[in-house]
């Protein structure tokens, strides 16, 4: 039986169950008789239970067990208080620190504390590393955990380390026989050993000794870190609609019948089959593109599920209250656009409860489509943003000039709180008011192509716009030629395209600049920025406006040549570190087009020139 | 009994083992990636995949000039990447363990050894410390 493969599936079922059950209770604190609430949070206690004790995680199993229990007994009371949501939560919490130590390969921690009824809220603590295994190198490592029963740990290791010498030799053991032998006393040993034994033979002539509480064969730090790594990068499990899997299930048929159709084609030398064979490839192609995206797609939901929770703790912590809602949970992106997006989106909540709402207000989630963009906002009526403070900071801090100030409208103003510098936590409580890592959070957006505005009425509340794409891989660019590069920039960063005459530059300092809608544009040459020797002159000057460092700018570059759609590979390793670049794609006629990022390409710049 | 690819950079003869190589293309069109450190020349399409090509003379100090239409695609442990030649020549055999294969005192010239082969001199290239180089290069490439 492959064990790896259930434990996978039961940390992800788990861990769905354990999501919706945050999510339940907070719903059943606003509405403690709510019934129907607590059946179905009974219903996910008991299906922790059930997979848990099939897989032999006891610690996990108890606990589920525990809550149950205690959901057993409000349903009787017909209604749960806020001690026991508490209880409740800090169960659900423990419950995530067990299916932790699960994916790491840990043993469970113990959960007597909680099962007694004694463990509060913020005792809840990760594991520390130390305990984790440092021996790395060759052989097969064994980690020994005696019962907290025990009364002479250190003799009792002494004991197991002589026994652990019979199955080969003993390279290197932590603690080690002198540490041991000079009373050194620990719980917990270590040994890394060169056997022909397997793991199943050690643990079977191990469990005589009843003393152990657990035999565990962890796996060496360097690859643990690595495991680690991957696990964070991306969900280690997709779950697919049967259907889905129907339809290509379906589409592989099809693709067989297809080549079979060209081979004999190709045989005959049939042009006219040919060429109906290759429009159906076509058509199959596009087909499977669309389904494999599909897959790739998971509903907004899969991260605003835990932020009532996080919402409720804000609340508890600061004394405010707060009404939350999230519209359009079930619009979808790709995944990969989710897992960088749930952070951010938690500091904006974060900061909106922090900073925005006074004492009492809401704050919302918005979320729709527009054509290949999601829009995501996340708005609250609190006491919003003023400008003025925003412009004496910014001049404070120099990232604008007081004459800059003057000019610069309310709005532009206001997305100078996204610029690094512009805060530090420690002066923001006091200051604007907002603004704790914005800086971070729109980082975060512009890599995945998309853009992150703010607006704000002071007295009115803040609103912060995303307009992302909807998947990272396949992105609409704007294709643009520069020095006999051909690159694209994502279509989400060009706020708009120009073309003007060299005449309409005019100079302010030494910045060159153009005046458009009304507004001094500054220009960046794109040549200069990829240090390439000036273009030929010409009577037409190609413009990109965008956005750099919250600022708006006019790249020049050389031509313009379209927009199309493109499927996005990432250069491979060390090249993927090149900043500026931000991956290419094989265009349909073999040209290979290479995004570009500007404000990293600057940001090169700005740390290597200064 | 091992085999090798010699190839020709500058007036030098290196080789790579023949299990590190994945491919060697011929007329490909190389397209400049923007804004990064020359010894970077571009990168290709190689069977619907984007690989960075290295202008392997130039990486390893010799002259800037026109390279071979070959180029050698490694495997995709060590990257996948691309290595521009002065010229390629043959697939020789032979046995390391019977060469003379003199250790290489520096560490920056990824050399893991020389062998001497009838007179001639066959600088092994260690595609360890290769990539190494390559790193540092990509982590400090500017404009």
């Amino acid at each position: 039986m492959d064990i790896e493969k259930y434990r996978k599936m039961f940390l992800s079922e788990a861990g769905e169950h354990l999501e919706k059950m945050a999510e339940q209770l907070v719903a059943v604190e606003a509405d403690p008789q709510n019934s129907d609430g607590i059946d179905a949070l009974f219903r996910e206690a008991h299906s922790i239970k059930g997979m848990a004790a099939t897989m032999g995680y006891d610690a996990t199993a108890r606990v589920s067990h525990r809550l149950e229990d205690e959901l057993q007994n409000c349903r009787e009371q017909g209604e749960v208080d806020s001690e026991m949501i508490d209880r409740l939560l800090t169960g659900v919490d423990l419950l995530e620190s067990l299916l932790e130590d699960i994916s790491e390969g840990r043993a469970e921690r113990s959960v007597d504390d909680f099962i007694n009824g004694v463990m509060l809220v913020e005792e809840l603590e990760p594991i520390p590393e130390e305990d984790s295994c440092d021996l790395a190198g060759e052989g097969v490592l064994v980690r020994l955990r005696l019962a907290d029963s025990v009364a002479a740990p250190g003799p009792r290791l002494l004991v197991l380390l002589t026994r652990m010498a019979e199955f080969g030799t003993v390279l290197e053991a932590k603690p080690s026989e002198e540490q041991l032998l000079q009373g050194e006393i620990s719980r917990i040993l270590l040994v890394r050993l060169a056997t022909e034994a397997s793991q199943e033979e050690i643990r079977q002539r191990l469990q005589c000794y009843r003393e152990l509480n657990a035999i565990e064969f962890p796996v060496a730090v360097l690859e643990k870190d690595q495991q680690r790594k991957v696990s964070r990068k991306s969900g280690t499990t997709v779950r697919v609609d049967t259907d889905l899997l129907d339809r290509f299930i379906n589409l592989t048929g099809e693709l067989l019948t297809n080549r079979y159709q060209l081979q004999s084609a190709a045989g005959e030398r049939n042009w006219r089959e040919m060429n109906e064979g290759l429009s159906q490839l076509a058509r199959l192609v596009k087909n499977l593109h669309h389904q494999v995206l599909q897959v790739r797609m998971m509903p907004l939901e899969s991260i605003t599920g835990r932020l009532p929770r996080a919402v409720r703790d804000l609340c508890r912590s600061s004394g405010k209250e707060v009404e939350f809602s999230v519209e359009g949970a079930s619009i979808e992106l790709d995944r990969a656009i989710l897992e960088e997006l749930a952070d951010p989106l938690t500091h904006m909540i974060r900061n909106a409860i922090d900073h925005g709402i006074e004492q009492t207000g809401s704050v919302q989630i918005k979320s729709w489509r527009e054509r290949d963009q999601v829009l995501i906002q996340v708005a609250d009526d609190g006491r919003g943003i003023d400008p003025e403070k925003v412009r004496k900071r910014a001049i404070e801090r120099n990232l604008i000039s007081p004459a800059q100030a003057q000019v610069m409208r309310d709005y532009d103003v206001l997305q100078l709180i996204c610029q690094p510098g512009f805060s530090t936590a420690e002066q923001v409580t006091e200051t604007s008011g907002r603004g704790v890592g914005m800086d971070v959070v729109k980082t975060s957006v512009e890599k995945l192509g998309g853009v992150l505005l703010i607006d704000s009425t002071p007295g009115e509340g803040t609103r912060i716009s995303l307009k992302l794409p909807l998947s990272v891989a396949i992105i609409r660019v704007l294709m643009i030629e520069c020095a006999g590069c051909l690159l694209g920039i994502p279509i989400t960063r060009v706020l708009q395209t120009v073309e003007i005459s060299p005449k309409e530059v005019q100079t302010s300092g030494k910045q060159l600049v153009i005046s458009l809608h009304g507004e001094l544009l500054p220009l960046l040459s794109l040549r200069k920025i990829l240090r390439q020797p000036k273009g030929p002159a010409s009577n037409l000057l190609s413009l990109v406006v965008t956005e750099v460092f919250g600022r708006k700018v006019g790249l020049v570059i050389d031509r313009l040549v379209g927009q199309q759609e493109v499927f996005v590979q990432p250069l491979p390793s060390p090249f993927d570190r090149l900043r500026g670049n931000s991956g290419g794609a094989i265009l349909g006629d073999g040209r290979i087009l290479f995004l570009i990022d500007l404000q990293s390409m600057l940001e090169k710049r700005r740390t290597k020139g200064s | 009994m091992s085999q090798l690819l010699p190839f020709n950079l500058g007036l030098e003869i290196y080789a790579l083992e023949l299990a590190d190589v994945q491919e060697v293309v011929e007329h490909q069109a190389v397209f400049p990636l923007p804004g990064v450190a020359t010894t970077i020349s571009g990168a290709i399409g190689f069977h619907g995949r984007i690989v960075p090509v290295v202008d392997l003379p130039l990486l390893l100090g010799f002259d800037a000039g026109p390279r071979s239409d070959r180029m050698i695609v490694l495997t995709d442990v060590h990257g996948p990447v691309a290595l521009s030649i002065d010229r390629l020549q043959r697939i020789i055999t032979l046995d390391l363990a019977h060469c003379t294969l003199s250790q290489s005192e520096s560490e920056e010239d990824c050399i893991r050894g020389v062998i001497d082969r009838d007179g001639e001199m066959i600088s092994l290239l260690d595609l360890e410390q290769l990539r190494l180089v390559l790193d540092r290069v990509c982590s400090e490439t500017g404009g």
